[in-house]
């Protein structure tokens, strides 16, 4: 059992240096999003699922433009890490950019 | 090809943080000396002040590798102006300036005695160590001393301070000098339970079983066939654990080529071997791709 | 590739900006137009024009490609030899399992234990001082 752990080991620096690549993609353009959506006016479900829509796309860009289509590569749980872990971050950081933006077009 | 200022950037970060500089050739040592004045002279918004300081303590120990002596005072006085005396890096600088200024025997005293007076009870154990280190480094030059010395003043410092590597590595280092193997296997071993990950360890032990190996087939003892399988076998795990934890590295698959052609049932580990050393001709640095051609053009 | 991203990031909020902006007019307009009118009965809905929504549109693709054109593939500087050319396996993000991750020492040349492998702390100086002293003498 642990002969089998040494060739699984993962380097602890690169998943955090992953990370946040990650972050940083996903915080900038959910912002950007935000402001679309904030400027064509959306609401409530429209918006929300522009938010949805956008996430997801940029995600599936993310797999595979920056990780070539093998994310297990870089991610220790790719789905969870890519989709799931910063959901509500971004989910946050979108509202307040579409409330912002929404409040001065309107 | 130009790599402009991020290139000598990490250039230089990757030297000062593995203190390659300490095992440069002087013709290396003054080339990077140059380099090094050039680059503390022009601006890099991306050098941060960690890597800056690093970089002159890198640039004190080249002056004084290169005997420009007053250069090197001059940095000292700078950082000393600004950190003061008593930090652990300006403990050793100052050692050194004594050692090229007046002599080894000053520097010796002025160590015994910081020691002594001050670090005995100092509440960072960092100085102690280093300056520790240093000591023993001189006592090696007095004529005096024996190498059963050096051992039994490392070992002193090692029941003090247990988990610094480097002191393991020195120990094993110079019982492997003495030609006491199983000693020298001991102290790499414990630096591998300090350091799990610590492929160039592995590769070192793998190292030193393999030599053993050798020199016992020299002896014509009855059953020293078994004890020779045994060993080489030993030996190839730990080379395979080092390349299992770094996939390209030279001298792990070196080992597994040499041990495996010593051996008679191991033809799949030779191969491999030698398609990896094939692969590190193609795909590494240049020093690393004319190692691996000459090795694979010798053992072939 | 980052000049172009910056470029790009810049006709995109710029667009996004004139998007804004004349999305603010046209509500403006409406909220004008509306107080005129007061009948409560007639409720057109006044859409926003194709051509601002294309715009917005338009503008966050821009964005989009300006921040993926950022990144660059990640490159290694050989540390021994400074006429190496720069070595790069091709990837934009870090490998996460520790044998290739330690690979990029590997490629560089450098030994990341190296404060515990060169034994730093015990390098006799003034030997080293000759043995460049020496150097020095037969150049």
């Amino acid at each position: 059992m642990s002969e089998d752990m040494f060739s699984q080991v993962k380097s602890s620096t690169n998943i955090q240096i992953n990370k946040q690549r990650l972050l940083y993609v996903q915080d900038i353009t959910t912002l950007l999003f935000g402001l679309g959506s904030g400027i064509l006016q959306l609401e409530s479900l429209q918006g929300f699922a522009m938010f949805f829509i956008g996430f997801c796309f940029i995600n599936l860009l993310y797999i595979g433009i920056l990780c070539k289509f093998q994310p297990v590569k870089y991610y220790v749980n790719p789905l969870q890490e890519i989709f799931m872990d910063n959901f509500v971050r971004e989910l946050t950081g979108y509202v307040m950019s579409w409330t912002f933006s929404y409040a001065i077009v309107g | 090809m130009t790599k402009g200022l991020t290139g000598t950037r990490e250039r230089f970060q990757t030297i000062v943080l593995t203190k390659l500089y300490t095992q440069l050739e002087p013709k290396a040592l003054l080339e990077l000396h140059d380099d090094l004045e050039l680059y503390l002279h022009t601006k890099d918004p991306e050098r941060n002040d960690g890597l800056e300081l690093s970089l002159w303590d890198m640039m004190f120990y080249l002056k004084v590798y290169l005997s420009k002596d007053i250069e090197a005072t001059v940095i000292y006085n700078n950082l000393r102006d600004k950190f003061g005396e008593h930090s652990p890096n300006l403990y050793l600088m100052k050692v050194t300036l004594l050692q090229i200024n007046k002599n080894d025997t000053v520097a010796i005293n002025f160590i015994n005695n910081s020691i002594d007076q001050v670090l005995e009870f100092d509440t960072d154990p960092y100085s102690y160590l280093l300056l520790s280190k240093r000591l023993i480094t001189m006592q090696n030059n007095v004529k005096t001393n024996k190498p059963d010395d050096t051992l039994r003043h490392i070992m002193e410092l090692i029941e003090k301070f247990p988990i610094d590597p480097e002191l393991w590595w020195y120990a094993g280092e110079k019982y492997f000098e003495l030609g006491l193997f199983d000693q020298a296997i001991y102290c790499f071993e414990e630096l591998v339970v300090l350091m799990p990950f610590n492929y160039v360890a592995f590769a070192k032990i793998s190292e030193i079983l393999y030599l053993k190996a050798l020199k016992l087939d020299k002896k014509k003892i009855k059953n020293n066939k078994e004890l020779f399988d045994i060993v080489l076998q030993e030996a190839l795990d730990n080379a395979l654990r080092s390349v299992e934890l770094s996939e390209l590295y030279l001298k792990g698959w070196t080992l597994i080529l040499l041990i495996t052609k010593q051996m008679n049932d191991k033809k799949q580990f030779f191969d491999i071997a030698r398609e990896n050393l094939d692969k590190i001709t193609r795909v590494s640095n240049s020093s690393d791709k004319i190692t691996a051609e000459y090795i694979l053009n010798k053992v072939n | 590739m980052s000049i172009l991203s910056k470029v790009l990031f810049g006709v995109g909020i710029i667009q996004l900006l004139h998007a804004g902006f004349s999305s603010y007019e046209f509500h403006q307009l409406l909220k004008s137009s509306t107080n005129i009118n007061e009948s409560s009965n007639e409720q057109k809905l006044y859409q926003l024009p194709n051509d601002i929504k294309l715009e917005v549109f338009i503008s966050l693709a821009i964005l989009t490609v300006s921040i993926f054109l950022s990144f660059n593939k990640l490159k290694y500087y050989p540390i021994n030899n400074k006429n190496d050319e720069i070595i790069t396996e091709g990837e934009y993000l870090s490998n996460i399992q520790m044998s290739k991750a330690s690979n990029v020492d590997n490629l560089v040349g450098s030994d990341p234990t190296g404060y515990i492998t060169y034994l730093p702390n015990m390098v006799d100086i003034q030997a080293k001082r000759k043995e460049v002293a020496e150097y020095l003498k037969t150049i």
